[in-house]
């Protein structure tokens, strides 16, 4: 199926204000709220055609399962950088 | 699979994105789709019944309710409803704990969307199979009156007739059944045989007015090889199909002279010889006759044999027409509207209260066959859960009483019209007639018929008046 450019537009502006959250909690040790986030882009990433952010969520769940901040930190960089590389694609 | 209504899904995830997502892709299908964020909030609404709902996909790691506990919750009060479970989670052990819950399948994410369109695509029909199943099952165990299947009423005069048919069903005396076309004198001709010790034998049926004279004694006796032109092959007649069993001749009223005398023959006798031979048989069948015909009249006037009349009439039963017992109206009307759903695949619940008044207030002159007909119509046309009074046929025009142009959809006809073959043919020529604006050649071609032939039925209108001009 073909996600249509408009569902993905929305995907990806929302993960900008994700980014930010994601930043903050960094700061604060939320690793529950990181982990909440990474459980969301696993499942949904793939789905929006960016199967990266599928793997990154993956990976930044398990990272703030294990309260490990670089690796968090790391992920949260990655994703930075998937939603950039999204908005280029669609552009 | 033909439903009347879109399927209603309702989806639960706390990703947004998901939702709607998935929202715009069922919807885009002809969907009616509700989405919830919470497990809930959806069950809320679908035990208050505030929501339709077909199938449920719903996210299993939810906030405040998981997707399992959704689940045992929804099976308190639907054990049917199929639940689609969608996880980021892939582990064995959540499956099984899912499907032990009650979900009717469990997909992963990331989400391939057209695999849960089929996995919804299951679940419905898996629906529709359920829907018709406990409507069969509901239909075929219902107690309906003796305990006989499809024996619809509860009118004083329907319940007077079944029992008079359950006493007589162990008797061996012969049983006439009186009553208009329609009425159900083969229902009553039924449940005696039914009721009584032959019904493991067959229950052979034959509409005595329907066959040609020398067709039906042929049918009634069986004729030996070489009988008659065209008699190829030795052929067992009615009286001996039915032994051990029931013979119901439909319409005695209506039988010729010379078959009357045979036919009082092997009522005195219990024997029958087969067209074109010799030797006599035994019949152990027992016979049911039936008329809408006044036969006491019919012997007055010379039409009905006397002594035919007095064998056949030991045990009469009379079955009221229908207007005469208004009670077994709605009865039989709910026991149709189940039928026909069920044959239509139509998903329809009821009547509106306006068409049950219309149902009681309406003649049927047609009597139950009526009745059966416009139910059926209804249901094929109509376009919601209930039955409303539009689909039903129109008391003040009668439409029994209409003839051309009054059939709805472009119908000549109408289907409730009961009319012998004659009159109706007389009245289909006047209505094309008038249709081609009276332009004989036009009239002709379109009924088929050559211009002499139309003179001549033109002729007969004439004379007969009914031609709408002159």
């Amino acid at each position: 199926m073909e996600v249509l450019n408009e569902h993905k537009l929305k995907y990806l502006n929302r993960r900008v204000l994700e980014l930010e959250e994601l930043r903050n909690c960094l700061t604060s040790n939320n690793f529950e709220f990181a982990m909440m986030i990474g459980h969301k882009l696993k499942g949904n990433g793939e789905t929006f055609g960016f199967p990266n952010i599928s793997v990154i969520g993956n990976l930044l769940e398990k990272a703030a399962l294990d309260k490990d901040r670089d690796k968090v930190q790391e992920n949260i960089e990655k994703l930075a950088l998937s939603v950039q590389e999204g908005f280029v694609a669609l552009s | 699979m033909k439903n009347k209504n879109l399927s209603s899904l309702v989806i639960i995830d706390d990703d947004v994105d998901l939702l709607e997502l998935l929202s715009s892709f069922f919807r885009q299908r002809g969907y009616n789709v509700s989405t919830y964020e919470d497990a809930r909030t959806a069950l809320a609404d679908i035990e208050s019944k505030k929501i339709n709902v077909d199938v449920v996909i719903s996210d299993l790691k939810l906030p405040v309710m998981s997707g399992v506990e959704f689940i045992k919750r929804i099976r308190t009060f639907n054990s049917v409803l199929p639940i689609i479970l969608m996880t980021a989670e892939g582990s064995l052990e959540i499956a099984v704990e899912a499907i032990g819950a009650g979900a009717y399948d469990f997909v992963l994410k990331p989400l391939h969307v057209p695999q849960l369109l089929i996995s919804v695509q299951r679940a419905l029909f898996l629906n529709q199979v359920q829907f018709e199943n406990s409507n069969l099952k509901s239909l075929f165990s219902e107690q309906d009156f003796l305990g006989l299947k499809g024996v619809i009423g509860k009118s004083a005069g329907f319940k007077k007739a079944m029992e008079l048919a359950k006493r007589v069903s162990s008797s061996q005396a012969n049983i006439i059944i009186f009553g208009e076309s329609g009425s159900g004198k083969e229902v009553v001709a039924k449940a005696v045989h039914e009721l009584g010790d032959r019904k493991s034998g067959p229950f052979v049926a034959i509409n005595c007015s329907a066959i040609p004279e020398n067709l039906l004694e042929s049918e009634l006796f069986g004729y030996a090889k070489g009988a008659f032109t065209g008699a190829v092959g030795s052929k067992i007649g009615l009286f001996e199909e039915a032994n051990k069993g029931t013979l119901f001749l439909d319409e005695i009223g209506d039988l010729a002279l010379p078959l009357q005398a045979k036919l009082l023959r092997v009522l005195q006798e219990r024997k029958i010889k087969r067209i074109g031979e010799n030797q006599t048989r035994d019949i152990t069948a027992r016979v049911i006759c039936a008329t809408h015909k006044d036969l006491k009249k019919e012997v007055e006037k010379g039409n009905f044999r006397e002594d035919l009349y007095f064998r056949l009439n030991v045990i009469p039963i009379s079955m009221p027409p229908l207007r005469e017992r208004k009670e077994d109206i709605i009865p039989l009307s709910e026991y149709f509207l189940k039928k026909f759903s069920i044959i239509n695949n139509a998903n329809i619940l009821g009547f509106t209260k306006q068409a049950i008044k219309r149902l009681e207030s309406l003649p049927w002159k047609g009597n139950v066959r009526e009745l059966e007909n416009a139910i059926e119509r209804a249901v094929v046309l109509s376009n919601s859960e209930y039955v409303d009074v539009d689909d039903l046929p129109n008391a003040e025009n009668g439409l029994s009483e209409l003839g051309p142009e009054a059939g709805q959809n472009g119908a000549i006809f109408s289907i409730y019209s009961v009319m012998p073959l004659e009159e109706m043919s007389k009245k289909y020529i006047d209505y094309i007639f008038k249709k081609n604006g009276f332009a004989k050649e036009q009239t002709a071609k379109e009924l088929g018929i050559d211009r002499k032939t139309l003179y001549r039925k033109l002729k007969e209108l004439e004379n007969t008046e009914q031609l709408t001009i002159q």
